[in-house]
């Protein structure tokens, strides 16, 4: 979500909950009931600055339950976002004002440390769940769906080859065999709509031929530095960064015949497109990662908060 | 001729093979049928081989809906059973009952009243055959003299319900060439002529000349018929049966050719119509071009607003020009009937007056879309055939995917849209339905199960038969096909192989296995690695899929996926009297190495009783039984379109919008949002 301005009004709301409470902590620790003893999280005050905590915690918490009733109109998931992002902020404040600023025993240091990494976790998550949407949108053009990225890198990689192929057969086959196959498997694919006729008759036509003629060079650099990296199993430079691959693409073109510079160019977008959704995929997951941190410990502070309420009534 | 027409005609060619399994009749035979009197024999030699003469036997297939073909067929004798298989699976939401129906309804509450009460329940679906399917059978009976297939026959479009013959049935199976010649009355367009000339002439005044005599088809038609077809409309339903009997016998069955004007904006009006065959398009002349209102099909009507004024006393003059999109027939009523129906029979007048307030405000509506840019840039580019778009703010998107979660919530677990599309600057307009001001989709339902709600949304109703045609309508791919997983114990769910899913996991996937030219019905999904199938398995799509690869795991997965979609039953040996009828011929094996029937597809009820007949030996029975037992109530795919219809019951903001927790998801109007930025 955006950090913007249409976040003011949460933003004046938390910063008056905020000064409310800090006053009334102040007032109460120099004039009022706790100034004799100190504050501590069993006074009334304490409590209350307790209950509210952990009702922004509960606030903060049911996020995660609105999302599975999608569908429920029980205010929009942006409201029920926004309220967890500040709400649960402003429950970092309210527990240390509950606790007096202290840790406490091993249950209360834990509590309080869990929040701790809770809060920073989510901050970090907002961060960067502001910042990667746009980073991606401008560097990853070609985004799909995450979960089809799989699936488009193996398309391209059968296209890399498809195209590679003007260079003729990889490994000694007969070319005649070779050459049925892959017309074969090229229309297969093309009645599956995943290229235009145009498209399909081109590479059928550069299979009819192959090996062009000075193509050599450009067989080497395909299975030598291309196909590994567009079948995943070279993630390095040169061709993970854009600019050293754009060199390295230029030079090949000197060294290639001008027929084969279409090819080449075919090679670089083909490189350029998988490159881009391995960045996607590198960006997914900083932008989802963080919530295996948070998510799991979300749950544990709100059923040691249950243990922390059971105890404290207790023994109160 | 559109991609889409191509596209059916290439089909409806490969079904051409159907004309093959009949007998040729000679002009003699033909001109001895009252079907083919007034017709010239020469005309019959010269497309000799146009009709041929087909039995069926009891309970054979005479066409399966959604199936394509380029013929029309004529019982001579013998009554047919004909129906839609379509279960109601998925495509709308049922209601349920019980205490979850309790809860599901407090549920509903929340959501805000997500049950369509919008639209009602029909009487009846209409169909390509002389009778209309009684809404919750879905099933008629046919008898001789019964034409039926024209729609398939004239326009290309799929088979719109499965015919099975009740009884040994002799029919006539024909081409195209042969159904024209049929349908051709020549006095009756010429008197047509004269009227509309006369009408343009003399508005206001009555053509008294007498209708020359209907044709054979136009005859079997009003005589059989056209009464319960219009008993069948909900207009006609209050009307009573000496009034029906006089339409019947007053009323004009006109065809139009595929392109020709019905009637033009501003005409003189003294007709009113109902589709029978074919679709109109009704379409207003704006500033800047035509703009498309509405698509008609079979059972709707039109020509009622400006009767409907002329009744009031005022100018009687069309609002709209109404165009044949195909080749199209229908029920004409001239105006003194319609004043009668609308003076004698209040419920018809008020269905008429709402219809014609519904249709006024949407062409009001969409006049205020179109109304502050001109029509023909709105027209040419592809966003602004749009009403409406599904938006995303991809500096806003965390790519979170609750939008898609909270259209599968909202649709049975289908989700009618993908976060996946054209992009505009930073926003990414989703692949989810337009609501375009030229709805093409709409055209050719063989059942009419695609429709456009009062506030222009596209809605697909359950009783779609799945035929595909609507989603190669669609020029941005947004109508898709997803299989829906239903019980075959359904009363309806009979007589139509049903298709089979199952799925393996295959992780890791085998080097050697090119996942991008996987055998049709096989599909891997990264997410878990699994192998799905969907399809219908026997002898030889077994084979392609075992021979796809060899690797040892892959071998291992087809094998166990094969092994979930059979029913296998114990039998030593098969009897030797083992008759298996052709239609399910594909689907039974005898295994004797394992000493056991195997059954490739479901075995519906109907299917165990014709299983059942293959053989008298009772240890062959008891297996079929058995079988049955196994395979009863276990679980079976169909495909139907779905397409976003913008939660159009909510009267609120779209699901997908309304669970996007970074306001990241907004529909919007093309013209307003993409001209503002």
């Amino acid at each position: 979500m955006r950090i913007d301005k249409s976040h003011q009004s949460w933003l004046f709301l938390s910063i008056a909950i905020l000064l409310i409470a800090g006053g009334w902590y102040w007032y109460d620790v120099t004039r009022g009931h706790d100034a004799l003893n100190g504050p501590s999280g069993g006074s009334a005050t304490g409590l209350i600055y307790g209950v509210l905590g952990t009702s922004f915690m509960l606030f903060a918490g049911l996020l995660g339950a609105r999302k599975k009733v999608r569908t429920w109109r029980i205010g929009r998931a942006e409201f029920w976002m926004r309220g967890h992002l500040w709400l649960g902020t402003l429950a970092l404040p309210m527990i240390w004002l509950h606790a007096g600023f202290r840790h406490g025993g091993l249950l209360t240091s834990i509590l309080t440390w869990l929040t701790y990494i809770i809060v920073v976790s989510g901050i970090i998550g907002a961060l960067f769940q502001h910042l990667i949407p746009n980073a991606m949108t401008r560097s990853v053009p070609d985004e799909t769906i995450f979960e089809q990225i799989p699936q488009v890198l193996r398309h391209l990689a059968v296209e890399a080859d498809d195209v590679a192929a003007i260079c003729g057969p990889e490994n000694g086959q007969d070319i005649e065999t070779w050459r049925k196959a892959r017309t074969s498997a090229l229309r297969t694919r093309s009645t599956r709509a995943l290229m235009t006729e145009e498209r399909r008759d081109q590479l059928a036509a550069a299979l009819a031929t192959a090996p062009a003629d000075g193509s050599a060079p450009l067989k080497e650099f395909y299975l030598r530095q291309v196909k590994p990296f567009v079948i995943g199993e070279s993630d390095q430079p040169p061709l993970n960064d854009p600019t050293r691959a754009s060199t390295l693409f230029a030079k090949q073109k000197v060294l290639l015949p001008q027929p084969l510079h279409e090819t080449l160019d075919d090679l670089e977008r083909i490189c350029d497109e998988v490159r881009q959704l391995h960045a996607q995929r590198r960006m997914h997951h900083w932008l989802h990662g963080w919530l295996f941190i948070h998510v799991p410990l979300s749950m544990a502070l709100l059923v040691l908060t249950i243990a922390h309420v059971i105890v404290s009534l207790r023994y109160w | 001729m559109t991609q889409s027409t191509i596209v059916r005609r290439e089909k409806a060619d490969e079904a051409a093979g159907l004309m093959g399994k009949g007998t040729p009749l000679s002009s003699d035979d033909l001109l001895k049928l009252p079907l083919f009197k007034g017709i010239s024999k020469k005309l019959l030699d010269d497309n000799h081989g146009a009709v041929v003469l087909r039995h069926f036997e009891k309970g054979e297939v005479i066409c399966r809906q959604g199936d394509y073909g380029s013929t029309a067929f004529f019982v001579l004798s013998g009554n047919c059973d004909v129906f839609i298989n379509t279960p109601i699976a998925g495509v709308n939401t049922t209601p349920q009952s019980g205490f979850m129906g309790l809860f599901k309804k407090m549920a509903s509450a929340l959501r805000g009243g997500h049950a369509r009460t919008a639209r009602p329940t029909p009487t009846h679906v209409h169909i390509d055959a002389p009778v209309d399917l009684p809404w919750g059978d879905f099933r008629a009976t046919i008898g001789d003299n019964s034409l039926f297939g024209e729609m398939t026959c004239l326009n290309f479009y799929p088979r719109s319900a499965t015919v099975i013959a009740r009884e040994p049935v002799a029919c006539l199976e024909m081409l195209r060439n042969i159904l024209d010649l049929i349908y051709r009355n020549e006095p009756q367009a010429k008197w047509r002529k004269e009227k509309q000339k006369f009408v343009e002439t003399n508005p206001g005044k009555k053509f008294d000349k007498p209708r020359p005599e209907d044709g054979p088809i136009g005859k079997t038609y009003r005589e059989r018929s056209l009464r319960n077809h219009l008993s069948g409309f909900p207009l006609f339903r209050n009307v009573s049966a000496d009034f029906l009997e006089h339409l019947r016998a007053s009323a004009e069955i006109v065809t139009f050719e595929p392109g020709e004007v019905i009637f033009r904006q501003g005409d003189p009006a003294d007709e009113f119509y109902i589709v029978r065959i074919g679709f109109v398009k009704v379409s207003q002349a704006r500033a800047g071009g035509e703009m498309v209102l509405q698509y008609l099909s079979r059972g709707q009507y039109f020509g009622e607003i400006a009767l409907l004024a002329r009744a009031e006393g005022k100018e009687a003059k069309r609002t709209a020009t109404c165009t044949a999109i195909d080749h199209v027939e229908a029920v004409v009523i001239n105006a003194d009937d319609f004043s009668e129906l609308i003076s004698r029979f209040p419920d018809a007048q008020q269905q008429l007056r709402a219809e014609a307030e519904r249709r006024l405000k949407t062409d009001e509506d969409l006049a205020k879309v179109t109304q502050s840019v001109g029509l023909g840039d709105f027209l040419d580019q592809g966003l602004m055939q749009a009403q409406s778009l599904l938006v995303l703010d991809l500096d806003r998107c965390t790519r979170c995917d609750e939008c898609v979660r909270a259209c599968a919530d909202s649709h049975d677990g289908v989700t009618r849209l993908v976060r996946d599309g054209l992009r505009f600057d930073k926003y990414l307009v989703a692949t989810s339905c337009r609501s375009c001001l030229d709805p093409v989709c709409m055209i050719g339902c063989p059942v009419g199960s695609i429709g456009r709600s009062d506030t222009r949304e596209i809605f697909i109703e359950d009783w779609c038969i799945g035929c595909d045609l609507c989603a190669q309508n669609c020029p941005y791919g947004n109508i898709n096909m997803h299989p829906f997983e239903v019980d075959t114990s359904s009363k309806l769910f009979q007589k139509q192989s049903p298709l089979r899913q199952a799925r393996v996991r295959l992780d890791p996937l085998p080097s050697s296995l090119d996942i991008t030219l996987l055998p049709e019905g096989l599909s891997y999904d990264d997410n878990g690695g699994w192998l799905n199938y969907i399809g219908l398995p026997n002898e030889k799509n077994r084979g392609k899929l075992r021979e796809y690869c060899s690797d040892a795991s892959y071998q291992r997965a087809i094998g166990s996926l094969l092994r979930q979609m059979e029913t296998r039953v114990p039998l030593p040996i098969l009897p030797a009297d083992f008759k298996p009828e052709k239609r399910l011929s594909p689907y039974i094996q005898f295994d004797p190495a394992q000493k056991s029937l195997v059954f490739l597809g479901v075995i519906t009820p109907d299917d165990k009783e014709e299983y059942l007949n293959f053989s008298s030996d009772n240890q062959y029975k008891q297996a079929v039984e058995k079988a049955a037992k196994q395979s009863f109530g276990r679980k079976a795919v169909v495909y139907k379109a779905t397409t976003c219809d913008l939660c159009e019951s909510l009267k609120q903001e779209p699901n997908c919008v309304y669970a996007c927790p970074h306001e990241a998801a907004m529909r919007v109007e093309p013209k307003l949002f993409f001209g503002a930025k």
